[in-house]
């Protein structure tokens, strides 16, 4: 027992340093960094290519890396990103984040190491690491690194925020900036130098990970990163000695599960990596102080204009026509395509319909009712894998089939809204990470669901004598789901659960004050947008004709999430743009040489930096200056 | 007719005896207010009655119903409604939505399914309620403006009009006239003088005791979570209590 | 520095407001050092809007701020603090997150008296604030958050003190102690720029009082010329 308890520390020291960045992060500047992972990456890469490339001596690669590119990329962000996100809202600042996840480690790929390379990164101790101690019991210099770092941040940093000047203007810029401006503190200074401190927690985490997973990997980074979130979690993202704790009980629990479980079915080897998901979970339900509604709103947030987000104050009819002339106009070239398209690109293009679907679900949850979820490619997973594997174990046709994992996926949504009820904002959209990570660890890998990375095949639909196989009739089939899905969530937006949501992201508690049953209103926006994700999923699954688990992955949450954000997650048009933008433009950039071929998510991903500037999204944005420019021509057309 | 009765409320928080063995009672078409120093428990009562807070004991009667354990949303559906200390809109949304929302929650509960087969949004008698209700605290100029670019004073107004959208029986309000200049105070009575008329009970809390004098048919000073006296403003208002109230236990 | 008599505020035809959405339009006011001048105005009228040009939150788009004979128009709003500037936010004008110590300490830092001292002159002014040093500023209650906003200027008095609808929401004796505190900085040399919906208030502390309506200012009293 106590061996593993030993062997546990290091493992759990990994968590523990990860989740103190995010939690400094966090603490110093307000925005929950997923882009940790993508900051430790780069780090490593540099002390890569100048210690064990170039041979430089150990200081001057561990200076060059860490201090002078981790902090002058924590600059970079504050100068140019986080500055002007200061006081924007909670989902603006994580989209934000979200793609520079994406974004930075496909850029240092394309502009610099080439896609796919894993360095044999060296360690900052000897390489490779001397190995303390024997058999079971034994711990190499680079895990020793890992721990000594972690109590030197927890005691460096915690000594910084309690005791120090900076710390406490720290605390204060975050809560508001305007405020500590007005009692005198240079809040963008006070910003710049929280980047940079973890920023520079960000390289140095880097460098000391690289050399125990044996490879600069930026996928590595993102695992832990995930895995991290529950240390922070645990420490409620504020406290460090908690995270710390956290992230301890995360190791030691790894090793005593391998130890005392049965390995050898797929459920316990899936348990494994699943546990922090769990345990993050747990804590987001169970921890009582993150319950608490947030009282240390910014009480300056009056001074900004308000964004563009609201409702457009164009009279309802001349609104409805607007968005049915759009809705016609799309059917037209819907219609054209059809008549004129090659098939490969008719292929592209209902793939292009069915993401439109999936993309739906986000204007139902993230767009109408505020609520982030991170979960939505689980839910399009489910309705994929429902279709895919009724079909084929009931024969059941593909066309019930969309609606059984519309109606399966609505289900298990009923089950993702439970955290909703009881946390908010930053801990929700947690709580739907960890609910899609434990779906893709422990269910997506079984035969009976997504049957792993082999995958199931989902025919396509047969009505009647009519079959779907040629793309040209299932291209118009899919046309008309998309329709009929866009229809409804408009009907949605304008009715009165659009109402109720409206309401309920302004105030919860003025909500139910005037008799809307906050809890229900929230279970049907999770379930009703699950369920059109599901119905998304199994349209895009049938389009495809076999899908795997690797479809479907947190990933891909993610990954939509932010071209949603770009293109309006809170209109349909939007919606249905998104899913054009991700299938048209890689095939464009398919003709790029492929060292190029993470070009796509550069893009995508600092294209999510131009939601900070248009909330509403790139879609409306231009249609609503179009629409400007027309009547300011038409009016002055009228008056001369 | 009694509507709404309070017995023995209290309410802890921590070491602060916020609400100690409070009972309080409107009657039908009542104008009750609430004074008392900043602190005294006002607003503590208030999330009392309509469900926000639970009292640690004491029970709630709404038209002679025990409603001491049913949830915020129910209450209000029975027929409460309230309006904030600190503003507490739907930002988002315009002015006129803020009423209509509130019009549609408390009638209305199977939205969904008529969303899906009728959705026109328009709907006559929710129109011409919103519509009389924008009038009567002259709140026509705002209506299609966004609730979160609203002056403080415009936002109160809203507040109330969004409370009284729902149709309540008895409407509180957590001190409305805060931040009115004269004319907005000026609608404000006149808009709970002809609530009252039409049948609502009220119960307000205010500091402004010229208000108070000039539309409350009840008063009851609150002092340290606990009730002082209770009467008729003319007489409760210059007491030597309350002088007493307002100068010593100001905000403990 | 200038003299008490010299003009320490002086704001001309500044035009502002918030995205396209304008609210002052051609307002000027002169403010002498060690003075007191009150705006007053209805609802929506621009009040809160002057303040925050003023102090730098919100940049004029015509027009030039003037501060101790330095344009600050385009300014931040620290430059403007250290500059002895202090202005005492609409609504909840404290860090509900920190302490009422921390809160206080964080304003002393940037102050040139020393922090233990000014700490100890806050707290003899406002004894209890001291008895509640180590609570989270968000569980006051509203009286208490402006005196605790008063007192981080007391200590220190700057040369100016915007003083935003302070007495909202209070109870008459709370308001009385807020008003015995303006005076007291008044007294001590600060000028004043109160911003109230009524002028009864403000005319305990000055004569000079403005009106506010749609965005433009009159004077309801003889303005003091420069
Ligand atoms: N959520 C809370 N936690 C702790 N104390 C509270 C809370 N809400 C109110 N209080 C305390 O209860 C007392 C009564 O507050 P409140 O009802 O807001 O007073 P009023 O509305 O009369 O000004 C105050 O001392 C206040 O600090
Ligand atoms: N952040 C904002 N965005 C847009 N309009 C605003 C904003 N803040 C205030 N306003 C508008 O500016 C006008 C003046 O507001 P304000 O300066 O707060 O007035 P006062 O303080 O005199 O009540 C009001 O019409 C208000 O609606
Ligand atoms: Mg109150
Ligand atoms: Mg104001």
């Amino acid at each position: 027992m106590t061996r593993y308890l030993i062997s546990g520390v290091p493992f759990g020291c990994i968590y523990a340093l990860v989740g103190l960045g995010l939690v400094i992060t966090y603490r110093s500047s307000g925005v929950f960094n997923l882009a940790f992972g993508a900051q430790a990456y780069l780090s490593a890469a540099v002390f890569y290519e100048t210690r064990g490339t170039h041979r430089w001596p150990l200081w001057a690669a561990t200076l060059t890396s860490v201090v002078i590119v981790g902090g002058a990329v924590g600059y970079i962000l504050e100068r140019v990103l986080f500055r002007r996100l200061r006081t924007a809202p909670m989902v603006v600042r994580l989209v934000s984040s979200l793609g520079l996840l994406v974004g930075i480690p496909a850029l240092i790929q394309a502009a610099w190491l080439g896609v796919g390379t894993r360095l044999a990164p060296p360690a900052l101790g000897p390489t490779p690491p001397d190995v303390i101690g024997t058999g079971t019991d034994r711990i190499d210099t680079a895990q020793l690194a890992v721990v000594a770092a972690t109590v030197l941040i927890t005691v460096a940093i915690g000594f910084m925020f309690r005791y120090t000047p900076l710390g406490l203007r720290m605390r204060a810029v975050v809560e508001s900036p305007r405020l500590a401006e007005l009692v005198g503190v240079d809040s963008a200074r006070v910003s710049s130098l929280a980047w940079i401190v973890s920023s520079v927690v960000a390289g140095l985490a880097g460098v000391l990970l690289a050399p125990l997973y044996r490879s600069v990997d930026v996928f590595n980074f993102d695992t832990l990163v995930v895995a991290a979130i529950a240390a922070a979690a645990i420490g409620r993202l504020t406290s460090l000695s908690l995270t710390v704790a956290g992230g301890l009980v995360l190791g030691i629990g790894q090793e005593l599960i391998t130890a005392y479980l049965p390995l050898g079915s797929q459920f316990v080897k899936g348990l494994r990596p699943s546990l922090p998901f769990l345990l993050l979970l747990i804590a987001l339900l169970a921890w009582p102080s993150l319950a608490r509604r947030g009282s240390g709103a910014d009480p300056l947030a009056g001074v900004d204009p308000p964004t563009a987000t609201g409702p457009i104050a164009l009279p309802a009819r001349i609104q409805s026509l607007s968005s049915s002339s759009q809705a016609g106009a799309a059917l037209a070239v819907a219609v054209v395509m059809a008549l004129v398209l090659p098939s490969y690109w008719l292929y592209v293009g209902t793939e292009a319909v069915a993401m439109g679907v999936v993309f739906l679900s986000f204007t139902v949850l993230v767009g109408m009712s505020g609520q982030v979820s991170l979960c939505q490619a689980e839910f399009a997973g489910i309705g994929a894998f429902t279709a895919g594997q009724l079909a084929s174990h009931y024969n059941l046709s593909v066309v019930a089939g969309l609606i059984a994992g519309g109606v399966v996926a609505g289900l298990v949504g009923v089950v993702a809204a439970v955290p909703s009820l009881r946390v908010g904002g930053i801990y929700l959209a947690l709580a739907t990470f960890a609910f899609g990570l434990l779906v893709d660890n422990l269910v997506f890998p079984q035969s009976w669901a997504g049957n792993g990375t082999t995958g199931i095949v989902v025919p396509r639909p047969l009505i009647g004598p009519v079959s779907f196989n040629a793309n040209r009739p299932f291209f118009a089939l899919s046309v008309l789901v998309l329709a009929l899905a866009a229809l409804l969530v408009s009907r949605l937006k304008r009715g009165t659960i659009g109402l109720y949501l409206g309401a309920l992201r302004g105030s919860e508690v003025a909500a139910e004050s005037i008799g809307i049953d906050v809890r229900r209103a929230k279970v049907v926006a999770f379930t009703l947008s699950a369920g059109v994700a599901g119905l998304g999923g199994a349209l895009l699954g049938t389009t495809l004709g076999a899908v795997s688990a690797s479809n479907f992955t947190f990933f891909q949450s993610l990954f939509w999430l932010v071209v949603v954000a770009i293109t309006g997650v809170r209109t349909v048009g939007g919606a249905v743009a998104a899913g054009v933008a991700i299938t048209v433009v890689p095939e464009f950039l398919a003709t790029l040489p492929s060292r190029y071929s993470t070009v796509a998510a550069v893009l995508f991903g600092f294209g999510a930096l131009s939601y900070i500037r248009h909330q509403e999204g790139l879609v409306p944005w231009a249609s609503r200056a179009i629409v400007d420019r027309a009547r300011r021509v038409w009016s002055g057309g009228g008056a001369g | 007719m009694t509507v709404l009765e309070a017995t023995s409320l209290t309410k802890r928080f921590g070491g602060i005896l916020a609400l100690s063995d409070v009972s309080l009672r409107i009657d039908e078409s009542e104008l009750v207010a609430v004074i008392g120093p900043n602190g005294a428990g006002k607003t503590t009562l208030f999330d009392c009655l309509l469900g926000t807070t639970r009292p640690d004991s004491g029970s709630v009667l709404l038209d002679g119903r025990d409603i001491t354990n049913l949830p915020v949303h129910r209450r209000a559906r029975l027929g409460m409604a309230r309006t904030f200390q600190r503003v507490e809109l739907f930002s988002e949304l315009t002015v006129r939505q803020n009423l209509i929302v509130a019009a549609r929650a408390r009638r209305q509960h199977r939205g969904l399914v008529r969303d899906l087969i009728a959705p026109t949004a328009e709907r006559p008698e929710e129109q011409a309620r919103v519509n009389s209700l924008l009038s009567l605290l002259g709140l026509d100029e705002d209506a299609d403006r966004q609730a979160q670019v609203l002056s403080l004073g415009r936002a109160r107004l809203v507040e109330l009009a969004r409370a009284l959208a729902t149709d309540p029986s008895v409407v509180l309000a957590d001190e409305p006239s805060s931040g009115l200049d004269d004319a907005d105070r000026h609608t404000l009575v006149q808009a709970l003088t002809s609530v009252r008329a039409g049948g609502t009970s009220v119960l307000l809390v205010e500091h402004d005791l010229d208000l108070v004098r000039a539309v409350a048919d009840r008063v009851y000073v609150l002092s340290a979570g606990l009730v002082l006296t209770e009467g008729h403003p003319a007489t409760t208002l210059d007491s030597a209590a309350v002088e007493a109230a307002y100068r010593a236990g100001v905000d403990r | 520095m200038s003299e008490a008599g010299e003009v320490l505020l002086r704001l001309e035809e500044v035009d502002a407001g918030y995205g396209k959405f304008r609210v002052l339009f051609g307002v000027s006011l002169t403010l002498l050092a060690g003075s007191a001048c009150a705006v007053v105005g209805p609802n929506g009228a621009g009040k809160t809007t002057l303040a925050r040009v003023c102090s730098g939150l919100v940049r004029p788009t015509r027009g030039s701020v003037v501060f101790d004979g330095r344009d600050v128009t385009s300014s931040s709003p620290h430059d403007l603090a250290t500059a002895g500037m202090a202005h005492i936010p609409e609504g909840r004008g404290v860090f509900a997150s920190l302490t009422v110590e921390e809160n206080l300490v964080l304003a002393f830092r940037q102050s040139t008296r020393r922090v233990d001292e000014a700490l100890e002159a806050a707290f003899e002014v406002y004894p209890r604030l001291r008895e509640r040093r180590r609570q989270a500023a968000g569980t006051l209650s509203g009286g208490e958050q402006r005196l605790l906003a008063l007192a981080r200027v007391l200590a220190d008095p700057p040369r100016l003190v915007i003083a935003d609808e302070l007495a909202l929401g209070l109870a008459p004796a709370a308001i009385e102690e807020i008003y015995a505190g303006l005076g007291r900085l008044h007294h001590a040399g600060a000028a004043l720029l109160l911003v109230e919906q009524r002028a009864d208030r403000a005319r305990l502390l000055t004569n000079d009082v403005v009106e506010m309506s749609h965005g433009r200012v009159s004077p309801l009293q003889e303005e003091t010329p420069p």
